[in-house]
């Protein structure tokens, strides 16, 4: 038995039902207030239900995802990512398309509702790290090994961008691009195509009313949302209010058991807490991060540290918005705040940096040996491994 | 290895950006956290209005007439069931329960203003049963807010209506009056009566206390209590609520007044005027009791105007003794009717005279001649004069609001002023007009030889400062006095004395035995219609002997002005009545009483 790999596994196990379960009792909390202002017949422990639910399909693809050899997952990227670029269409143009607040970013399928720019997320990890594994050499080819990858990612933001999205969108772009810079490409050679986006994104986000004030708000005058946030962190100081005892989740906070959870969080249990839940994300960024290191198979090392890093960025990207340290963008609190896509999509990923430590840590199967030579010896040549 | 490298400096970024969020953490719960908080209390925080018990109303004898309970109101928060659905169930339920059809409970909804908290008032003062049932079923009546507040409830619905009054939200024109008392809106204030004129001592005084809200401002707990609601204090009147059930008893009903008023320091016992309205139900009656052709609103006690009719020729006797006009020994002969000039008749009212009637003769007989022709030689100004020595014609200071008072006519009142005049008010008719609390002042005078009391409702405020209860009484109150010879008390008494004694005089109806009374009928005319029928008496009283004047030390304990409108004449009418009411009075525990 490897000490390391038992080590990382469990490591990674822990952390991860840690923060489900902390993350259940704090939707729990918010989601009463929520439920309750909605009308007092209503069963506040609905939201609880529907989230237990999740996670147990969550933990069976996480105890799955730990189960095969990953490489079979090469062959798999590139019709899911047409799958999703599918499911992504039936939001937009189908009927099956669920509108919440405005926004159309769900798949009605009767008995359930999922959110395919979740899925999304993983996905571009997984598409990603096998095109970019697959033609390593030619990464920093522009016309080869950049624009096609671009194009595909693009296709897919410019769905999400306009359901509205605009946060994941945000995220997804940012996030490739950091991957990229992770798989080795050079980020002067993409930096026409940032400005490209970069302008885009502005005219877009110009164009929009609701988005520009955001920005400027940001900058100037402070929004309700974050305000109230911040009245949240005050009221919790060292020690919290307590559990259940929010003043905020009483209809002043929007989103209590979503994007704004984290200040729930940090209202009802105080400061260590949330430097604890920093450390719990940190410990999974880290943890895939140096399974990513181990791996000497690119798209092992792609995969961990994508799904690593997926979780780290938006955990950080979330938590940056409730604290007033980057603009309001909708973005969720992996592993706590409610919605089952997305528990059940960052279950799957830290279930895949498990199969990924555990190959990597227990030694090379003839099945990897083959699908790396070239990556091997490509990286033989250039960089002669020294860890 | 790049992709090694690169993946350590994608790590030292994670680091520094964990390092910024812990440090942004520290400063929001920490460095700005207490301008934070400040913040957050203003916003849950909320100062609010604990309203206070008003003050109860007790009979002399501390029987509770009216007092605050709890009323339990029913609101409909449209933001707590925003669902069409939803709201379309809920007013079935509502209407199981109250028993008020949906449509009546829709109309309700959509016809009531919102108010500060956005709330629609649909059912106000719901009875007890339709308030626990309300509670039971919340579950299914999402956005029925109950709330309860303290309600004026009168415990003997329409008795003594017009003197306890009606208490109502204050509007607008009287807050902007009252502003600076710390009357807001939606405060409560007695409208007329007791309730209106003792509201500074009923009112209490209003609590504030800090409660916690939800962004909905809807209670959450209250944080604690600035100044906790005093309530106010208790009026006890001088009214008895048996006297005063019996008057309205007696009255049943016809319309009319029965006052009945101490003598010795015009305390009034009981004051009943009919028809009457049912306080408790008011607001729902006001519209159809203000179209009521009986007028059952109008406090005719003390706002209803009368012609006096043969009362006033009490009052007139003093003028016609006191100016000498005429003494003991005058005569006027009655031959039924008085002339002046050629075709200008007056006649008696009893179609053949009387003969030769002197003064004594003429009040217990009630002859009109007598006072057409002495009153003529009077004069309107000197009649005037004695009228107001009498204070008739003048407000009688009451401490009930709203009395009117219509001034004694003369020749200030009526230009050209014609003999005839003089002639018709000479037996209180004609623009003599009185109310019958007046009356009883006037009355009240003669019985206790020649004080004027205001009459006074209320006897005093029961004050409980600090575990100590005490009652503060209000003294009497004396306006004026009457100043005359013992002989002209002698005469004017021995007049009304026969009224009641004698065996023709017109008040014989009204003999009690071992209660001697004097007494004064009066048949007010009022054509086409019949006349009023009044009665006025007070007793007991020593039969007068010599010219000793009114007896100080042996005052009357009971004044009784009673008035039949239209209700014929006053000696065969009206003076059974009384007697009816006074038997109640000697037999229904007097001592309690007086």
């Amino acid at each position: 038995m490897n000490v390391e790999k038992s080590f990382v596994n469990a490591a990674l196990f822990i952390v991860t039902i840690a923060l489900v379960l902390v993350g259940l009792i704090i939707l729990t909390s918010a989601s009463a207030a929520l439920l309750t202002k909605k009308g007092i017949d209503q069963n506040v422990y609905i939201h609880l239900g529907r989230q237990l639910m999740w996670l147990a399909v969550g933990l069976g693809l996480m105890g799955l995802a730990t189960q095969f050899d990953y490489n079979l997952l090469r062959p798999v990227a590139r019709p899911m990512l047409l799958l999703n670029i599918a499911l992504l269409a039936a939001v937009l143009w189908s009927p099956l398309g669920y509108t919440i607040n405005g926004a159309k970013r769900w798949l009605d399928l009767g008995f359930v509702r999922v959110q395919p720019s979740e899925l999304a997320k993983l996905t571009m990890v997984l598409y990603l790290a096998e095109s970019w594994s697959r033609k390593y050499e030619d990464i920093e080819d522009f016309w080869r090994g950049v624009v096609p990858t671009f194009i595909v990612i693009g296709i897919m933001l410019a769905m999400i961008f306009p359901q509205p999205d605009k946060g994941t969108a945000f995220f997804l772009g940012s996030f490739c691009v950091m991957l990229w810079f992770i798989a080795g490409g050079n980020i002067r050679r993409i930096l026409p195509i940032l400005c490209i986006l970069l302008v885009v994104t502005c005219i877009l986000i110009g164009g929009d009313d609701y988005s520009r004030k955001r920005i400027t708000g940001f900058f100037s005058e402070e929004s309700h949302h974050i305000r109230m946030s911040k009245i949240a962190f005050a009221n919790g100081g060292w020690s919290g209010v307590g559990i259940g005892q929010s003043q905020q989740t009483l209809g002043f906070l929007p989103e209590p058991n979503t994007d704004f959870i984290f200040s729930v969080y940090a209202e009802e249990l105080g400061f260590v807490p949330c430097i604890l839940m920093l450390f719990a994300f940190a410990t999974i960024v880290f943890l895939s991060v140096h399974v990513a290191r181990k791996c000497d198979d690119l798209f092992g090392s792609l995969i961990s540290a994508g799904c690593g890093l997926c979780i780290g960025f938006q955990a950080c990207l979330n938590i940056g918005v409730v604290t007033k340290v980057v603009p309001t963008t909708g973005i969720s609190l992996p592993f706590i705040s409610y919605g089952g896509s997305s528990l059940v999509v960052f279950m799957v990923m830290v279930g895949l940096v498990m199969n990924v430590a555990n190959a990597t840590l227990r030694g090379e199967t003839p099945e990897r040996i083959e699908y790396s030579k070239r990556r091997r010896r490509s990286s033989a040549e250039t960089h002669p491994r020294t860890i | 290895m790049e992709t090694v490298y690169r993946i350590r400096r994608v790590g030292i970024g994670i680091c520094l950006v964990v390092s910024v969020l812990v440090f942004r953490l520290w400063s929001l719960q920490f460095l700005e956290g207490e301008q934070y908080v400040r913040q957050s209390i203003a916003n849950y925080e909320e100062s609010v209005k604990i309203p206070s018990m008003r003050g109860r109303i007790l009979d002399r004898n501390f029987n509770v007439l009216a007092e605050d309970r709890p009323d339990y109101n029913l609101f409909f928060d449209k933001s707590l069931c925003p669902d069409k659905e939803q709201q379309d169930a809920l007013l079935v339920t509502l209407s199981e329960i109250t028993g008020y059809s949906e449509g009546f409970l829709r109309s309700k909804i959509s016809a009531s203003i919102p108010d500060l908290k956005g709330r629609r008032l649909l059912l106000q003062a719901v009875p007890f049963h339709t308030m626990v049932a309300v509670s039971e079923r919340a579950l299914e009546l999402p956005g029925i807010v109950m709330e309860s507040v303290p309600g004026r409830h009168w415990l003997h619905d329409d008795l003594a209506a017009h003197v306890l009054g009606y208490v109502s939200e204050i509007d607008s024109e009287r807050l902007k009056q009252l502003q600076d008392q710390g009357y807001r809106m939606g405060d409560r204030i007695g409208r007329s009566g007791i309730e209106y004129s003792y509201e500074s001592w009923l009112r209490g005084r209003d609590g504030q206390q800090i409660v916690q809200l939800d962004s909905f401002r809807r209670l959450r707990e209250v944080l604690r209590v600035e100044s906790p609601a005093e309530r106010g204090s208790d009026i006890i009147l001088n009214l008895d609520l048996r006297l005063q059930r019996k008057a309205e008893e007696v009255l049943g009903a016809s319309v009319g007044v029965l006052i009945a008023m101490d003598p010795r320091n015009g305390a009034v016992l009981c004051m009943a005027g009919s028809p009457r309205y049912n306080l408790n139900t008011y607001r729902r009656d006001a519209g159809r009791l203000s179209n009521d052709a009986s007028h059952p609103l109008t406090h005719r006690a003390m706002a209803g105007l009368y012609p006096p009719g043969s009362v006033f020729k009490i009052f007139e006797s003093f003028g016609l003794l006191e100016e000498g006009i005429i003494n003991r020994d005058s005569r006027v002969f009655c031959p039924g009717y008085f002339s002046l000039g050629q075709n200008q008749i007056w006649r008696c009212w009893r179609k053949y005279g009387h003969g030769n009637v002197g003064i004594v003769d003429a009040l217990r007989i009630s002859c009109d001649v007598f006072f057409y022709k002495s009153g003529k030689e009077l004069g309107i100004t000197k009649m005037a004069r004695w009228a107001e020595n009498f204070h008739l014609g003048m407000k009688t200071g009451i401490d009930i609001p709203y009395e009117k008072w219509a001034p004694f006519p003369s020749k200030l009142t009526k230009r050209p002023w014609y003999a005839g005049y003089t002639i018709n008010t000479a037996i209180g008719q004609g623009d003599v007009l009185v109310t019958p609390m007046q009356l009883a002042v006037a009355v009240s005078a003669i019985a206790n030889g020649g004080t004027i009391y205001a009459p006074r409702v209320a006897a005093g405020v029961v004050h409980s400062t600090s575990g100590e209860t005490w009652i503060e009484p209000f003294p009497p109150k004396v306006t004026g006095t009457i100043k005359a010879s013992p002989k002209t008390w002698d005469l004017v008494r021995r007049g009304m004395w026969e009224v009641v004694n004698a065996d023709n005089g017109t008040g014989r109806r009204c003999q009690i035995v071992g209660f001697p009374m004097m007494g004064k009928t009066g048949t007010a005319e009022k054509p086409p219609l019949e006349p009023h029928a009044w009665y006025v008496c007070f007793g007991p009283v020593s039969p007068p002997v010599g010219d000793a004047g009114p007896d100080k030390d042996n005052i009357p304990e009971i004044v009784v002005v009673f008035l039949l409108e239209h209700g014929g004449h006053g000696g065969e009418s009206a003076s059974p009545v009384v007697k009816d009411f006074l038997e109640f009075y000697l037999n229904g525990g007097r001592e309690d009483i007086a």
